[in-house]
């Protein structure tokens, strides 16, 4: 059969009736002309002959307005769509003042060694054109060491990542003072990356390097770029701590976009379970890829790109089953070597189709894709841009869809196709002076330079920091500065990713002479997805974990072949430490404050492949993981919930729901992942707390540090606490979401009633209070009440 | 609540409990506020009067523990223009001992050879007296900014003795003084001499004379490191190559109640909090024995290199070594003392290996005897030997023209079992071929 091209693809496609009717919006988003402006005068016409003769006849508007900026020495950041020519904006200032000033250095930041190595590649590039004798190089944990020394005293433009600047420069910032004695510019690329914890790391890291930079008497420029985020100016303003020039609108023409809202239909309109977003995916993605049509699928989980590699695989290796790089996974975990070859295969077009996590979603050259497939609302409208952008970046047409799943969030997207193409997208918010992790750069900070008595780091008061330490033992105080006193090198107690450092080791013990090590999953994902007995999925291939060892911090797995795999159960329980604020509104009364968090991982289900059918459970047994972090919550009194109509275990069932509803708005009100809230159901005192058991909705008790049953399904014994819903930061220390819905409660409750009474299920489904098997069939009808217990006098 | 108290909440440590009544119930009467204002001031003045006395008392034992330190060590308190400082000195005579030697005995080292232990021919131009040895104590080996050499110890010889002065910083502010000491007298001296100092003690020193914002001219001096010459030497019979071993295994000191390196360390922290000199005295005596044996050590080497050192202190095999690295060095001539040296004697017990690398030289030292005998030696013991037997049999073909010997040779190499690869039973053959056309020609 002949193969479609994309515009006769998508011709079909509209035609297709079962489609259109459940398409929620296609939206064609046109052709952009674009507006140029000349190059400004004192670039050299050496370097600008070599742009010219790579196309590049005159700037566009926002690149002339940039680098005028940068001259300038101002400050900015840079928001514009993907190929708008953001890397000029940085690389024609730089080498132009190299040019001028051959002594002149540039450090280039990226989120990842995969970045940075293509944005080496690219300034590399512009100078092989210029002949001319500047020196670029990347600085990351691949560099040799034998490299290392001339990278330090020769690199003009030395590019690297935030891991690397934290844990390998400035903690020996004097083997690169050439660098800094002479540093004029500084690059962040993907600047919305740094948002949650990672962007409070950063912005951290960020003052420690302006204070070695003002120690070599040293004053850069910063030159932040951006994906188009709701509050880039504010973002950077917060990380460089000083006023930063917006520059956001582009200059740049662009290419035509078919953009399709799909709603899977209804399968089941009494529990409204709708079909997976997997299904249209698995099945567009086939056509697609059958069609030669290149396609990127972006799967919301690491355990959905598996489950959706294996069922492509599975199809192509019958059509096809010498190539087995035809279809691939695609995600952190994979081994860089592996992830090389895929994005190489990409650019090659010898892989036609890959399934990736967010993985993909930054600027790693793979080539111009046609097609994308979003399976699942990727949880914010920034990704979602950033994955659509994935395919056309060069080519005329391309192709984006989104599939939606069956939460509260994906389902307002479909109902409000507008709010999606119309609204801004999300805030990037961060905490730098969380406690914990100011702390960690503070001893970093006083390493690399003894701090002296009246400087500033942070927002909080600085030597009350410095006394602590030195009660501690780690900082000494000798007049008035206080100098670090301790063996160890406090930059490796610390990974900027996450709170905690620490890896487990997956390793392959199929072979017993010949253990393999064959992925690495961060200590908090480890629990739930190496446990003993779990299936741990990796390209496509099914391993069962026969022992986690927490001590080792190994996961000894063996190569299986199972039809199911596993998903963890946990419970999480909260408890008041401190309230910062509270105010009454109508029977609840609203909170926000300090909460310790319990979570364990207390068994799993086998979800058969294909049919999800549940095969059965199993316990699992390890620690339980503790951590204080801020939260939003509210109580309502029992004998207010007294005057509803149904039975307790109904209310709770309510209440339940309610919670499931709150978090999925939340993210949405704050504009942030769904990942960095969670949820609780319980009472303030932590004595109570309400999890999802084998077979329903217990309430247990937790009481002498282990938690128990105190009742069933049928005997909820409401009347012994106060429920409270909690809503809380995802991180220790909290990253600052918790203030904010704290004001926002009003505005939170009402939309939730909106949604709920908006949606078109009977009894409750997953897309407003949650899935009926879960809540129960009563919990559509309770939550409206409860919402007008809590709002109304 | 205060941040620090939050925090360490958040880290699990213990913090008091929050005082029940905070915040009072009814706004204070006008008397009652004010009694509370004057109870406010009389309790803040008890806290300013106490945190005075804290820092007077820590004051005072500061100067208590810097008293005692003169009393422990032998050494004084120095100032200059950056400070004051605590610096030990003393000497050792001509004829004093360390380990096999007499430091005499380091007084007069060959500097050719110093130079080529140092890959510097500069040195060659020197005097001994022109050294400085320097090794440092730190406050941790993980390297980076945030480590500071507390202690420098210098050594060199003057007037026939070897003069030892470590400079101490007492407490982090007075570095900067002991800096400015430690380039005083590197001013006066044209090399340096140290034991792993180019990867970490002038590296280190380096980093410190920068944050303090002074210039600095040590890492410009040549520098001999003895670490990377002793390995060469000697590595190959050392279970590692830290300066302890050598001493123990090479130089003959022994040292009784060491402190070990891990322990210096904390053991300057806690000086910092107790200022109690004998947790110090330790750490002086270990780095000065550090200092010395930096100096006979190179005695030793260079004897190596000059064929000079004691019989029962060197192996055959350091030796080889050194003629290995002349070789790389020295013109060819230069390694005839130290081949005379390894005469049949000396040999008889040299691994097949060694004596492999010892025919090599004596063949690249145009001494064809020796090697020959070498070869003979391999061969007798194993007659399938390919490096002899090939040696040898070029040896034959083309000095020798001994055509006959040479198929023989390879004759008896070829037959029977051997466990020759392709690569070599073609190459044995080739030599074979040619050397049958040669006799019948």
């Amino acid at each position: 059969m002949a193969k479609l091209t994309l515009d006769e693809w998508i011709a079909r496609l509209k035609k297709n009736k079962s489609f259109s009717a459940n398409a929620a919006a296609v939206v064609e988003i046109p052709a952009r002309p674009g507006d140029w402006e000349d190059y400004p005068s004192w670039v050299s016409p050496h370097l600008r002959d070599v742009l010219v003769k790579r196309g590049m006849e005159r700037l566009y508007k926002h690149q002339a307005q940039a680098v005028r900026f940068i001259r300038g020495g101002r400050d900015v950041v840079l928001v514009t769509p993907t190929a708008s020519g953001k890397t000029l904006c940085y690389n024609l200032p730089v080498l132009q003042s190299i040019l001028d000033e051959p002594e002149t250095r540039a450090l280039y930041l990226f989120p990842t060694k995969a970045l940075a190595q293509d944005q080496m590649h690219e300034a590399h590039g512009l100078i092989t054109d210029l002949q001319a004798d500047i020196k670029t190089f990347t600085y990351d944990g691949d560099t040799p060491d034998d490299a290392r020394r001339a990278i330090r005293r020769q690199g003009h433009i030395v590019v690297t990542n935030p891991d690397m600047l934290h844990a390998g420069i400035l903690p020996h910032h004097t083997k690169w003072q050439k660098l800094f004695v002479n540093l004029k510019y500084v690059v962040i690329d993907e600047l919305h990356i740094y948002r949650g914890i990672f962007g409070s790391h950063f912005a951290n890291v960020i003052r420690r390097l302006v204070r070695i930079c003002r120690f070599y008497g040293a004053n850069p420029v910063f030159i932040c770029c951006s994906a188009t985020v709701a509050n880039p100016r504010e973002h950077a303003e917060k990380i460089l701590e000083r006023p930063v020039a917006l520059l956001d609108k582009s200059g740049a023409p662009a290419a035509a976009k078919t953009f399709v809202l799909y709603n899977p239909p209804i399968v089941n309109r009494e529990l409204g379970i709708r079909q997976s977003a997997m299904t249209p995916a698995r099945k567009i993605a086939s056509d697609l890829i059958g069609n030669h049509i290149q396609t990127i699928v972006f799967a919301t989980s690491r355990l959905n790109v598996e489950v959706l590699t294996k069922y492509l695989k599975d199809k192509f290796v019958k059509t096809k089953p010498l190539d087995d790089h035809f279809v691939t996974g695609y995600r952190g975990g994979y081994l860089p070597n592996l992830r090389r070859d895929i994005e190489s295969g990409l650019r090659t077009r010898e892989v036609m189709g890959v399934i990736s996590t967010n993985a993909l979603e930054l600027g790693i050259d793979i080539g111009n894709l046609e097609a994308c497939i979003m399976a699942g609302y990727p949880g914010s409208i920034a990704s979602t841009w950033q994955q659509a952008g994935r395919a056309g970046r060069r080519t005329g047409r391309s192709l984006a869809i989104l599939i939606a799943r069956s939460n509260p969030l994906d389902q307002f997207i479909m109902e409000n196709p507008d709010y999606f193409f119309s609204l801004s997208p999300e805030h990037c918010r961060i905490n730098p002076d969380n406690l914990l992790i100011l702390l960690h750069h503070i001893k970093s900070a006083a390493f690399e330079l003894p701090f002296e008595k009246g400087e500033k780091f942070g927002g909080e008061n600085l030597e009350e920091f410095l006394q602590y330490l030195e009660e501690k033992g780690v900082l000494h105080q000798s007049g008035d500065r206080w100098h670090w006193a301790a063996e160890s090198y406090p930059a490796d107690e610390v990974s900027l990713r996450a709170i905690n450092p620490e890896n487990v080791v997956v390793v392959d013990a199929t072979d017993a002479g010949n253990h393999k090590v064959i992925a690495e999953v961060d200590w908090d994902s480890a629990f739930t997805a190496v446990h003993d007995e779990a299936i741990y999925m990796l390209a496509s291939e099914q391993y069962h974990v026969d022992r986690l060892d927490l001590e080792r911090k190994k996961a000894y797995v063996r190569r299986v072949d199972a039809d199911y795999y596993t998903d963890a159960m946990t419970y999480t329980n909260v408890r008041v430490i401190d309230s910062f604020d509270h105010h009454r509104t109508g029977g609840a009364i609203v909170e926000h404050g300090e909460v310790q968090v319990v979570r364990k991982v207390v068994g799993y289900k086998k979800i058969k492949f294909y049919t999800s059918e549940n095969l059965g459970y199993g316990d699992v047994n390890l620690p339980e993981k503790d951590m204080h972090t801020t939260s939003y919550w509210f109580t309502i009194p029992r004998d207010r919930l007294r005057t509803l109509d149904f039975t307790p275990a109904e209310v709770i069932d309510g209440l339940s729901a309610l919670a499931y509803t709150l978090q999925h708005l939340s993210a949405m009100f704050l504009m942030a992942d769904t990942h960095d809230i969670d949820r609780s159901l319980g009472d303030k005192s932590g004595e109570w707390f309400v999890s999802q058991g084998k077979t329903g909705r217990v309430i247990t008790s937790f009481s002498g540090g282990r938690p128990q049953a105190a009742s069933g399904p049928d005997g909820a014994r409401i009347d012994e606490f106060d429920p409270t819903i909690f809503i809380f930061d995802a991180y220790p220390g909290g990253i600052g979401f918790s203030e904010l819905l704290y004001h926002e409660h009003a505005n939170l409750l009402s939309a939730a009633r909106s949604l709920i009474e908006k949606c078109p299920c009977a009894f409750g489904c997953p897309s407003c209070v949650g899935p009926t098997l879960e809540v129960g069939k009563t919990a559509k009808a309770i939550v409206p009440k409860i919402i007008d217990l809590v709002l109304n006098q | 609540m205060k941040s620090i108290d939050k925090l360490k909440r958040l880290t699990g440590e213990s913090v008091s409990p929050k005082p029940e009544n905070e915040r009072p119930a009814v706004p204070p009467s006008s008397e009652k506020q004010f009694r509370i204002d004057d109870l406010r001031r009389r309790i803040d003045g008890v806290v300013a009067r106490s945190a005075a006395r804290a820092r007077a008392a820590q004051d005072e034992a500061r100067a208590r523990g810097n008293r005692a330190l003169c009393e422990v060590l032998e050494g004084e308190e120095r100032e200059n223009r950056h400070g004051r400082f605590f610096l030990a000195g003393g000497f050792l005579s001509g004829a004093s001992r360390h380990g096999h030697r007499s430091i005499l005995e380091a007084f007069d080292i060959d500097m050719t050879a110093a130079g080529m232990l140092a890959n510097n021919p500069v040195l060659g131009a020197y005097h001994p007296s022109d050294a400085l040895f320097l090794d440092t104590e730190t406050t941790g080996l993980s390297g980076g900014t945030g480590t500071m050499a507390f202690l420098i110890g210098l050594g060199w010889f003057e007037e026939g003795r070897f003069h030892v002065r470590q400079i101490l910083a007492r407490d982090f502010s007075e570095e900067p003084a002991a800096l400015a000491c430690l380039q005083e007298i590197a001013a006066q001296k044209k090399f340096l001499v140290t034991f792993n100092g180019k990867a970490f003690d002038v590296n280190l020193l380096a980093t410190r004379f920068i944050l303090n914002r002074m210039p600095s001219s040590l890492h410009e001096l040549p520098h001999l490191d003895l670490l990377h010459p002793a390995r060469r030497l000697l590595g190959h019979r050392l279970e590692n190559c830290r300066l302890a071993t050598l001493e123990a295994d090479i130089l003959g000191v022994e040292r009784e109640g060491d402190i070990p390196g891990w322990e210096i360390p904390q053991r300057y922290f806690d000086w910092l909090r107790r200022r109690d000199p004998r947790l110090l005295a330790d750490i002086f005596e270990h780095n000065r024995l550090d200092v010395i044996s930096m100096a006979t050590l190179t005695a030793h080497l260079v004897d190596l290199l000059n064929a000079r050192a004691l019989k029962q202190h060197a192996h055959p095999d350091d030796y080889l070594a050194a003629a290995r690295l002349l070789l790389k060095k020295a013109p060819i001539a230069s390694v005839k003392k130290i081949l005379e040296l390894l005469g049949e004697d000396a040999c008889a017990g040299m691994s097949f290996a060694s004596k492999k690398k010892l025919a090599n030289l004596c063949k690249r030292a145009g001494r064809l005897d020796e090697a020959v005998r070498l070869w003979r030696q391999i061969i007798e013991r194993n007659p399938r030997d390919f490096y002899a037997v090939s040696e040898l049999a070029k040896h034959l073909e083309h000095r020798a023209r001994d055509y006959a010997r040479a198929m023989a040779l390879i004759e008896t190499a070829l037959a029977g079992g051997n466990l020759f690869s392709e690569e070599e039973k073609d190459s044995l053959g080739r030599r074979l071929k040619r050397l049958t056309a040669r006799i019948q020609s």
